[in-house]
């Protein structure tokens, strides 16, 4: 029985190869496959089927008798091996032909589409990606059903041989964004890429800034309207999360719910945004600052509230933050790594227990307890999680640099961080557009969202060919009281 | 001859506007109202619009200069004067914007001194500013300018000078036109000082993308000037008597000790930190502008010359020890700048017509 083809000796060392001969009256047909990888549903009735309901058929006739749409005839070795282990059954006509009829029989198992949960949005659609390229890509296509939208698919890693979906609108896609997406992704030298968030890391322009350079996110939705914009989106077979490029700074604020909802309230939601990373950034560095040099600058209306509060502490202001900080960062990090059942306990427990002993300790000040607390909750309002990550960190050099030169420490730290921000790039785009360089014509849609009608033109430092959206001269045209 | 650099290295026209005024409004504005107040008294406004003009009439010689010959300064140092004169002059330039890059670090660490950490010594805040420079500079001309973009913000603290409205004295302002022509022309010869900085147009011309357009923008750039300083006059006229100015060494930090917000008492802390926007600008464009004559006239890489040049701002900085050597420095940088902008522009503008007259001829 164990007369393998010479082909697929080397596959049959593993467990999981199946090699099924099957006699004809003329010769032996080697059928062989990967049973981890196929749908034995799709084998054993059509193909099984087909061969055992003519007992005399011929190589070529059996190609156009299996009822499968994806089935070619291959002479490629290495084309068969690499289709055999992307779930293709191969079927061999003899001992010693050098040709197979590949048909695939892939199983798609995963999870089905569900509500996106990092985010969840009230209003809007509630889809999220999953782990199958096609199903993601299916999500995606559904809504831009547009004959110029274009997929181009690589494959990456040596071992995980991944297969990664470019998708950008031709004519609306700048070529030379798109060339440089391409071209990295290509030269991407790694053997196991196992999610989108690694090639993110690996496409970035500066892989030692701690800002994220290309936006990831889980709803289709939201990367519909990206590519429409003329960004490039990325996707990865087993990744549930896509990503865009090129992007700027004032992106990572936005959540794709404040276009669902009406634009004062959209834009009023954006301002408490940006206010929250400032504030989270700058309190506690502020703290040390007043606390360690500046406590005479402080007006006498609201210094003894600082002062009363923090008598008993035995900490410079520096140590006491910095525990502070600590404490709510283990918080955090113990309760991302519990089920949510018990995370919410550590949450309750960590807050509300150890704040309020930490305040009667005398390890820490009321005020600080606020500071801290109001700027850890600040820094999740960033809806993008590798932002928010950053922004909790950010905080960490200025408190050492305030501690250091108070005031003139925090200001050198701004100058330093914007001088960063300013030689960032992202695909090659600068990162503070439109602030820097400045365009007035890109101010829409940054901290403000305004209505619709406003949206005309595409940002122009996407560099679209088609840098309208729509045709707005009508909608301009004033009118005068009762007319 | 055409020269232009690469347009993903080139900025946009009006942000001229932005690079100019930055230059120009330096960290010796919080000073500037002493010196011409003690000689032209009241009258002192009619000084800071003369040498306003002035420079509205150098700011149209430098663009004709270099519209016409379409490349920048240290390029027509060697086509007018060959290789090594151009070099020298080059040279000199090299000198005058590292001194100007150490006098900001050396002020800018003195008003700290004074104002906030009287026991802080001059090098670990001097180097920590230079390699805050290194980073914006390595970073190219539109780093640069961008910096030169977020120190807007520090207009919010002039701003705040409006909370100083409660002090003023309007009879201050009283008599009118009282001072001879004498005295007003040689209050406007000490403005030169605060105006001081246009120069850097002729280095940054072919980092511009369509610079003909960006003369407008230069022009604006010195109207908002004069408007600033006409501010800082009248509130200093309002606020003080001149018997007070005269012993002020920055009247402009002590403005902000009138400035009283609910919650913070002493703003003048911030007014004293938030120099900093002032002085960084500055001192990474002058050290931009010098690492690129370096590389011209040597041939050598502006990224290795860059930190020969900090180290060598460092130890001038460190030299500096106190107020009477910042102030000798400031006479001798405002000398240079005054025959910079009233001898040598109008030599170069009179030797431009000359030689295009020449050639025509032949």
């Amino acid at each position: 029985m164990n007369s393998v083809p010479r082909l697929w000796e080397e596959l049959s060392e593993s467990s999981d190869f199946v090699c099924y001969e099957h006699q004809t009256n003329t010769a032996p047909f080697f059928i062989g496959y990967y049973k981890s990888l196929t749908e034995s549903k799709v084998l054993h009735q059509h193909i099984l089927g087909c061969l055992s309901n003519n007992s005399e058929i011929s190589f070529e006739d059996l190609y156009h008798l299996i009822p499968v749409a994806e089935k070619e005839i291959s002479f490629d070795w290495d084309q068969i091996h690499n289709n055999i282990l992307r779930g293709n059954v191969a079927i061999q006509y003899g001992h010693e032909s050098h040709h197979c009829i590949l048909v695939n029989a892939a199983a798609s198992k995963g999870r089905s589409v569900t509500i996106p949960e990092i985010e969840f949005t009230v209003e809007g659609p509630k889809e999220a990606f999953v782990e199958s390229l096609d199903i993601n890509l299916n999500l995606i296509r559904k809504r831009v059903p547009f004959p110029e939208f274009r997929i181009k698919e690589l494959t990456i890693g040596s071992i995980s041989k991944s297969r990664v979906a470019i998708c950008y609108i031709k004519g609306v896609t700048n070529e030379q964004y798109l060339n440089t997406c391409i071209q990295r992704i290509e030269d991407v030298q790694f053997d196991q890429v196992t999610d989108n968030t690694l090639l993110q890391q690996m496409i970035e322009d500066n892989s030692n800034s701690i800002f994220p350079q290309t936006i990831g996110t889980e709803r289709p939705d939201y990367v519909a309207w990206a590519v429409s914009s003329g960004q490039i989106c990325v996707l990865k077979d087993g990744s549930p999360t896509a990503f865009f490029a090129p992007v700027s700074l004032g992106s990572f604020f936005i959540t794709y719910e404040d276009y669902y909802l009406p634009w004062i309230i959209a834009s009023i939601l954006r301002l408490i945004r940006v206010f929250s990373v400032l504030f989270s950034v700058f309190a506690s560095p502020l703290y040390v600052a007043v606390m360690t040099y500046h406590g005479h600058a402080i007006s006498n209306v609201f210094l003894p509230t600082i002062v009363s509060s923090r008598i008993n502490v035995p900490f410079p202001p520096v140590v006491e933050v910095l525990i502070m900080e600590l404490v709510i960062e283990l918080l955090r990090e113990a309760g991302a790594r519990l089920p949510t059942k018990i995370g919410q306990t550590i949450g309750i427990v960590g807050g509300i227990v150890l704040g309020t002993a930490a305040v009667e300790a005398a390890l820490t000040s009321n005020f600080l307890l606020i500071i801290v607390a109001l700027s850890a909750l600040a820094s999740f309002a960033t809806p993008i999680f590798r932002m928010s990550a950053t922004i909790r960190i950010l905080r960490f050099p200025f408190i050492f640099a305030a501690q250091l030169w108070g005031l003139l420490g925090i200001f050198i730290g701004t100058l330093a961080l914007v001088a960063h921000l300013l030689r960032l790039t992202s695909l090659g785009m600068p990162y503070l557009v439109p602030f820097y360089p400045f365009r007035t014509s890109d101010l829409y849609d940054t901290v403000i969202r305004p209505p619709y009608s406003k949206f005309h033109h595409r940002f122009s430092f996407f560099r679209s060919p088609k840098p309208v959206r729509f045709d707005n001269e009508n909608a301009n045209a004033k009118r005068d009281i009762d007319e | 001859m055409k020269s232009m650099e690469h347009p993903r290295f080139t900025i946009s026209p009006f942000l001229v506007f932005v690079l100019i005024l930055t230059m120009q409004f330096g960290p010796e504005y919080i000073a500037m109202s002493n010196k011409p107040i003690q000689l032209a008294g009241t009258d002192t406004w009619i000084s800071v619009i003369l040498c306003g003009i002035s420079f509205h009439i150098v700011i149209w010689m430098m663009y004709r200069i270099l519209n016409r010959n379409e490349t920048d300064l240290i390029h027509i140092h060697q086509q007018f004067f060959g290789k090594w004169a151009g070099g020298g002059l080059n040279f000199i330039f090299i000198v005058y914007f590292l001194l100007t890059a150490s006098y900001q670090i050396r002020l800018f660490i003195e008003i700290i001194q004074v104002w906030l950490f009287p026991d802080l010594e001059t090098w670990p805040l001097a180097l920590a500013l230079l390699l805050l420079v290194y980073y914006i500079v390595a970073g190219g001309f539109r780093v640069i300018v961008g910096i030169c973009m977020f120190s807007l913000l520090r207009n919010l603290t002039l701003i705040t000078l409006i909370f100083t409205a409660d002090y003023f004295h309007f009879n201050n302002l009283s008599p009118i036109m009282d001072h001879s022509l004498n005295d007003i022309i040689r209050a406007s010869k000490e403005f030169t000082f605060p105006y001081l900085g246009v120069e850097t147009l002729f280095f940054c011309y072919t980092f511009i993308k369509t610079p003909k357009k960006s003369q407008k923008w230069a022009h604006l750039a010195n109207f908002v000037m004069i408007l600033y300083c006409l501010m800082g006059i009248f509130i200093s006229l309002l606020l003080f008597k001149s018997e007070q100015l005269s012993n002020e060494i920055w009247a402009q930090l002590t403005k902000y000790k009138f400035v009283h917000f609910p919650f913070i008492d002493r703003f003048e802390f911030i007014g004293a930190v938030s120099q900093i926007l002032w002085v960084i600008p500055i001192i990474c464009f002058c050290l931009w502008a010098s690492s690129r004559m370096f590389k011209f006239l040597f041939n050598v890489k502006q990224l290795t010359v860059l930190p020969i040049l900090l180290i060598l701002v460092f130890t001038a900085v460190c030299l500096i020890p106190g107020r009477s050597l910042v102030e000798a420095v400031q006479i001798m940088l405002s000398k240079i700048g005054f025959y910079i902008i009233y001898a040598y522009i109008p030599f170069l503008f009179i030797l431009d017509i000359v030689r295009l007259k020449v050639r025509r001829t032949v």
